[in-house]
This record gives C-alpha cells, structure tokens and sequence, in this order.
C-alpha cells in the first residue's frame, strides 16, 4: 500500500494548538446592514477575505442560534490567521466573540456606531486589519498529521459518472484517510433518504442510527409539509434516462463519497466535529449554504465530487472539484481540480482514482490553488431555517 | 472474440447489479469489473440492449427479492430477472414506493431467520415462555418455508389475542407421563405448537429405545400444520404419524350441523436426499375452512360438494357455508375416516372430542381441549435407517418412471413443500407487503423492537 498523501503535509500553527492550511485575514459582518462596510474594507485592503452577510437582524430561535454558529465557526477556522467581526453596534459583534473565544479563538471587533460612521470605520478597520496582514505575515508552515485534517465531503450536479466512479474513487480515500487518524465530515441528509440500510450499517451505535435517521425524515417530512414528496419525485426523469431507476441508489450512489467506516454521530449545521472519523452534518444539499456549513464546521478543505459541473468554492475552505463526466473533463477544465473521465474505460482504476485526489489533496494542504481559488468563483451563506420578526 | 466486450462496472461483490459503460446492442458480450479490487468477472451476454450507464443483472432474481447494490438494497424485482437483462423501471421498483397495483404481485422477499426472531419476541412480549414462544415461532415460520401459507403468519394475530384474552394459557408447561412405548401428555392448555413439539420429542426419545412409541395428548390448543411435526420426527430419522383434532366443521351428509373436526392425517418419513422428505399432510374435509373463507370474502361461489348450510342442503354460497358445514373428503368413506381417527384422537387421548371440542369464535376464551395423537417408529430398529431411505428413493424413481405425459411429472408427497422449503431458505420469504406490515404492526403494538431489515422500507 503505497502513502496516504505523497508529500509530508504542513499548515500554520495557531494558538488554539491547531493547524491550517490557509493563512487568511477576514472580515465578516455580523449582520447584513454592515455589508457595505465589510466590502469597502475587503477592496482597501487586499489580500483580505470578504464574509457578508445574508440576514442577522430580527432573527430567533434556532435560526438565530444556526446563524450564530455558523459566523463563529467561520471567524475562528484555522484556515484564518486573523478576523475582524463588524457589527453595527456592539451587542451583534459581542455574541460571536464570546462564541469564537470559546472555540479557543480570539478576533478583532469594529462597531459602526462607535467608530462613527463609515469614513471613521473604514479608517478604523484598515488600520486594524493592515495590522492582522502583518502579523499573518510572520507565520511560517509546520508540519501537519493528517490526523489534524478535517476534510469535508460534498457532491453536486450529480450524473452517472459520480455514482460510479467520482464518489466511490473519493470513497475510498476517504476510508484511507479516516485509518489515517482523520476527521471527514459529509452533509446533505436529504440525499441519504432511500439509504437507511447503509445508515443503520454504518453508525457506531444504535443510538447513532437513530439520530441518522430522525435528522434524515426531518427533511423528507419538511419536504412533505412544503408539498414536495421526495421519495416520489426522486429519481427524476433526468436520473432515470441515467440509469437510475430508485431513490435507494441516488442515495447510495451519494453516500458512496463517505466510504465505509463508522459513522460517528450528527453535527448540527457549522458545528465542529468533536473527535476524529466520519460524521454527518445537518445541512441542506444546496451547494454554497453546504459548503458554507462544511467551512463553518472546521473542514480545512471540502472535497467535491461533480458530474455535470459545479463551479462554487467556500472563501474559507479550498474546495476541489472532481469529476469523471468525460465532457465536463472536456468543456469546464479550468473548473476541474481532479479530472477522473480516464476511469471510465479503466486506463486506471478505483484506487488509482483515490491516489489522484490524494495527490491533490497535498497539493492544496500545501499552498497550491484550487480552480475555484485561481478562478475566484468563490460564495459564502449561511441556510436560513426561520423567519426574521 | 471478435467484437471487443463491453465493460461493466460492479460496485461491490455482493451487489446483483452491475453498470454498464456502453450502449450495449441484445447478445453483446459484457465484460465486469469489481470495482473495489479491479477483478474482472467472468463474462455475460446482454439478454436485451442496455444503454449506458443501465444496469445488467449479474445473476438471477426472482420477484420479491431485493437488489443488491452498492451492498444494500436498492428496492426489489417485480418479475423474475434472467442474468443478462436490463434491470430498471419495467422490473424492479423502490422500497419506498407502492407496488403496482396492477402487477398483482407486492410480495417481498424475508429472511425467514430473522421473521422467526420477530415473532419469538412478539409471543414473548404477549406473556409465552421461551421455549414455547420458539416452538410457535419455528411452527409458523416452516409453514411459509413449505408454503403453507394458511398455517402461517396470519394466524399469529389471533392466536396472541387467545393468549391475551386468556384463552390459552402460554406460560403452561405440558405434564408428561411415560407408561412404556405410550406417553400421555396433558397440555395443560398451553400453546398447541408447543405442547406437540415437546410430545413429538417424547415419542422420538421413546421411540429410539422401544422402537416405536405413541403419544396421547390432551387438553392442547391449535397447532399449526400437522405435518410439521410429522417432519420433526422424519428429521429424527424416524418415520412419524399425526393426527389431530380441533373446531368442528365437517358435518355427516344432509345433516344441519358439523359434528367432527376435519382431522388432518400427516405422515412423513426421511429419503436418501437430507433436505427432501416424504411429507403427507392432509386435511380430512374436501376443502379447508381458510378456502372457504377466502372465497367468503373475495364474494366467489364455492364449487360443488364442498359444503352444506345449516339446514344440511348443499351450497355452493361461501358465507352459507360458513354458516353450516364442510364436508368429508370421499363422501361416506372420507366420513368414516375421519370418524375413525377421531376414535384414536380425542376419544383416545382422554380429552374433548368431536363437538365437545371449543369454537375459537363462539368461546374466545374458553380453553379448546384440543387432542393430538403423534406416533414415532424408529426406522433403525425397523430395518435401519439408510435402508428405509434407499427403498422410499427406489420407490419414488419407479413412480416417476410409470409412462405418461412428460411435461406434467408425477409428484409424491413432500417434493413440492421441501423443493420450496430450500429456495425460500435460500432467497426469503415472500410475504404479501399488508401481511408484512400487519405483522409489524402487531409488534409495534407489543412493543417489540423491529430488526430494521425486517421491514423492507422506512
């Protein structure tokens, strides 16, 4: 069996003990009437990564607790260097340094009303965050385990070609990966309705299958609430021209990229797993809330298998793209981290796919740009699961 | 070959399925890779054409069985699927989504080890014994192996609500006195499969050191299928007779009311072949009173001579005849059969008989004083046991050799029930999906845990 990963790792040490893979300065607003802010500061100073937001004012309840969650997770992910939380006054900034602070993380804060205004804030900010690039600056790489990786597993645009190969190819890593000591985290519990059996199979204990489970008909009865049945409407006509003739082997085919190990429990929506192996995360399948949950979550970098081609990357978590479709290997090749269209008439196999991505992997841990960073094609936002008041 | 194969990919090596990487033409050669090792199969020929991505059987499927892929059910044929064939919407259907119902068949397949759990832990939750709870269990689980269907799992419902309506009592343990080669067993009203299972091994015991022995058994509740016990028996090497009686509904002809049960007779005995026997069983009525009702409900007329009403004309109106009687099987004759064994059943056996035998329905809790008669005959003793086996083999070639219409073989008693008995073993059990789910529901309401690769879907 040849290594895991080809190249030793390295990542930047922070004060909390972990590593990251990425040495970024943020900024993210608090709530969406400091947008305008956030983004001015983000273009005076570059290099900075911009983290607007969607909501955050009359928010509640759980939604409210979801959206905390997740811009916590964001500002204290080990892929950032340095954050400056922006609020406009200083009870929003408050709730999120008291969460980072807990997930062992200390970040900047700007208020808008007491700096006074946008011209005192942006001059504020710049002078604050010139100050985070240079002390982001003096941080050297170390070397990292990949029992210190978290990776985040996620498949969009689906075809034949992801049930077939892209996800059992990513599978298989994926099972190396967690003998290795590692920490992969999946999503999208509504694509595993259909794939109890697996699910039951695979949790660590019964008590796990039923969190599976329940977290799993949550969505389905959501669905149903909505008028949407989604074991009736799955596969669509689409799937089915594929191939696909039940909802069973959507999801099977979905839960592939997950391996075969244990499942160790569900996180909520941006919530760090909090030992090492498989875990599912309770966040809808739509790609940029998904890979925002993965990023808020702790993944230093989302693997993510696409047949027909998906160009979305998280700011915070490089995200690499794999696919086997031979025409989005052909036609979206600068959006293609991964291309596996050579498996398809076997000129490599099953763990030559795995090494492919491995090797990307590496490559990604230590510095290179995944397409979607090159490309910029770069999206963050938290799912909302209630109204605002 | 000529023509390259097409490739296929096999997801796991448990999976029924493969994917093909082709548009495939009917007959093409087909090439199949386990994926997870690279190991190329041994080839198979397309029965139809297959486009790509499709599926192509790897192997038989009969309807009802659940597809393997990615190493777990993906939902389950709804016709037999030849090794070749395409396999998708026009032969296989989620477990989420209902049967066609069009298709006549909704019937899934079950593992019968995992149906005979279930139902050992409902007859527990409803207050049996271990032993006793097994005893049912195995009792009713053979009846589907051997498709016996009347004396399976449908009966489960009412005889747990017997148990609960104190009709039967299933914590009884059955008293068992040994005089020689005759056993008098007192069921004491426990659960009839039981109180036979355990008179059954009485008699084999006994049976082994005197070379034959009979058991008498009364004060016994409905046991399921007579020919389960007989087989017991067979299983022991021995060759075993049954008999039994139970709720009267076989009246005398032209009379107004049954008078006798319709005592089934079963006799069995072993062949040469360990899982084949020689397995009569045979209810004593021209038809089963289940025949009678199904027919009942389904609103069909009953065909002629099998049934009187209660004013003893004959009728061929199914809910008349649930009103009146069934009749014996060979008029007079079969009467007088039954009349006979009867006279070594119950009058025997000490204990109710004939009419004085409880009806389930009139007296749900009532104990039924049911009598069985079960006779053992060591085969070792008699003239050893390989040689009993050799000549029933001998016999059963020389009556498939007797000439006539070859497409229509001649069967003997048994070859059917085990025939089914090892594919059902093999590939489940088929239960119609309102049987499965009442049977889950039943356990819900008892509180039981289901093995949730029992139920098949959510």
């Amino acid at each position: 069996m040849t290594k895991l990963f080809d190249q030793p790792l390295t990542g930047y040490l922070r004060d909390d003990g972990r590593k990251g893979i990425r040495n970024l300065v943020a900024v993210l607003a608090a709530a969406d009437n400091v947008n305008p802010l956030v983004r001015q500061l983000a273009e005076r100073v570059p290099g900075t990564v911009c983290l607007p937001a969607s909501y955050g004012r009359g928010q509640m309840g759980k939604d409210f607790e979801l959206a905390l969650r997740a811009m916590a997770g964001l500002a204290a992910h080990q892929n950032v260097a340095a954050c400056l939380v922006v609020s406009f006054e200083p009870e929003s900034s408050q709730r999120i340094t008291q969460r980072t602070a807990k997930l062992g993380r200390t970040v900047e804060t700007l208020c808008f009303l007491e700096a006074g205004g946008l011209e005192a804030s942006l001059a504020k900010g710049e002078r604050i965050l010139r100050r985070l690039h240079e002390r982001a600056a003096q941080a050297a790489r170390v070397p990292m385990s990949p029992a210190e990786l978290v990776i985040g597993l996620e498949c969009g645009g689906s075809d034949t070609t992801s049930g077939l190969f892209g996800n059992p190819a990513l599978g298989l890593l994926t099972d190396r990966f967690i003998d290795a000591g590692g920490t992969a985290v999946f999503s999208e519990p509504v694509e595993c309705l259909g794939g109890e059996d697996l699910l039951r199979a695979r949790a660590v204990s019964p008590a796990v299958a039923r969190q599976l489970l329940e977290t799993v008909h949550a969505y389905d009865e959501m669905a149903k609430d909505n008028g949407v049945d989604l074991a009736g409407t799955n596969p669509t006509p689409d799937n089915m021209a594929g191939g696909l003739t039940s909802i069973e082997e959507k999801s099977l085919g979905a839960l592939a990229k997950t391996g075969s190990r244990p499942i160790q429990g569900v996180l909520a929506y941006g919530e760090s797993a909090p030992r090492s192996g498989v875990w599912m995360m309770d966040a809808p399948a739509a790609a940029v809330e998904n890979i925002t949950a993965l990023a808020a979550g702790g993944a230093h970098l989302i693997c993510f298998v696409t047949g027909t081609g998906n160009p979305s990357g998280h700011p915070i978590s490089p995200t690499i793209k794999i696919s086997a479709n031979p025409h989005t290997v052909t036609q979206m090749p600068s959006h293609l981290d991964v291309p596996l269209a050579d498996m398809l008439d076997g000129s490599i196999d099953l763990a030559q796919g795995a090494a492919r991505i491995a090797a990307c992997i590496t490559r990604v841990i230590n510095g290179a740009e995944t397409a979607a960073e090159r490309l910029r094609y770069l999206e963050t936002n938290i799912s909302r699961i209630g109204p605002s008041v | 070959m000529a023509v390259a194969a097409t490739r296929a990919i096999l997801l796991t090596a448990k999976d029924d399925v493969a994917a093909v990487l082709g548009a495939l033409p009917a007959n093409g050669e087909v090439s199949v890779t386990l994926s997870t090792s690279g190991e190329v199969q041994r080839p198979l020929t397309a029965r139809c054409a297959i486009p790509f991505g499709h599926k192509i059987a790897v192997r038989p499927l009969v309807v009802g069985q659940k597809i393997i892929r990615y190493g777990y059910p993906i939902g389950v044929a709804t016709r037999d699927i030849g090794e070749g064939e395409h396999v998708h919407s026009h032969n296989m259907r989620s477990l989420l989504s209902p049967a066609d119902p069009h298709s006549g068949d909704d019937r899934i397949l079950h593992d019968a080890a995992q149906l005979r759990d279930l139902v050992t832990a409902c007859l527990r939750a409803a207050g049996a014994t271990e032993p006793a709870a097994r005893a049912m269990a195995d009792a009713l689980t053979e009846a589907h192996l051997r498709g016996v269907e009347t004396h399976g799992l449908r009966r489960l419902r009412p005889y747990i609500e017997r148990i609960r309506a104190g009709g039967v009592d299933a914590a009884a343990e059955p008293a068992i006195e040994h005089h020689q080669a005759l056993i008098r067993v007192d069921g004491r009203n426990g659960i009839g499969h039981y109180v036979a299972q355990r008179a059954a091994a009485a008699a084999v015991d006994a049976a082994r050191r005197l070379g034959i022995a009979i058991a008498l058994i009364r004060n016994s509740n409905h046991f399921g299928f007579a020919g389960y016990y007989a087989g017991l028996i067979a299983r022991s090497g021995q060759l075993g007779l049954v008999i039994s009686n139970g709720q009267v509904c076989v009246a005398p002809e032209g009379r107004m009311r049954p008078f006798l049960s319709n005592n089934p007779l079963a006799i069995a005995a072993p062949t040469g072949d360990p899982d084949a026997f020689l397995e009569l069983d045979l209810a004593t009525s021209v038809t089963s009173r289940a025949n009678v009702v199904q027919a009942a409900k389904n609103g069909q007329r009953l065909p002629p001579g099998w049934a009187q009403d209660n004013e003893g004309r004959m009728t061929r109106d199914a809910a008349a005849a649930l009103d009146g009687s069934l009749l014996a099987l060979a008029g007079d004759r079969g009467f007088a059969l039954l009349f006979a064994l009867e006279a070594m059943t119950g009058v025997l056996a000490g204990g109710a008989y004939a009419d004085q035998v409880s009806s389930k329905e009139s007296a749900p809790h009532a104990p039924e004083g049911t009598a069985h008669t079960i006779i053992a005959i060591d085969l070792d003793l008699a003239l050893g046991t390989a040689t009993y086996a050799a000549r029933l083999d001998d016999m059963i070639a020389r009556l498939r050799a007797v000439p006539g219409d070859a497409a229509r073989p001649v069967r003997y008693p048994g070859e059917r029930r085990w025939r089914l008995r090892r594919q059902r073993l093999r590939d489940g059990i088929p239960l119609a999906k309102a049987d499965a789910d009442d049977l889950m529901k039943l356990a819900a309401e008892l509180g039981v845990t289901v093995d949730p690769a029992l139920t098949g879907s959510r």
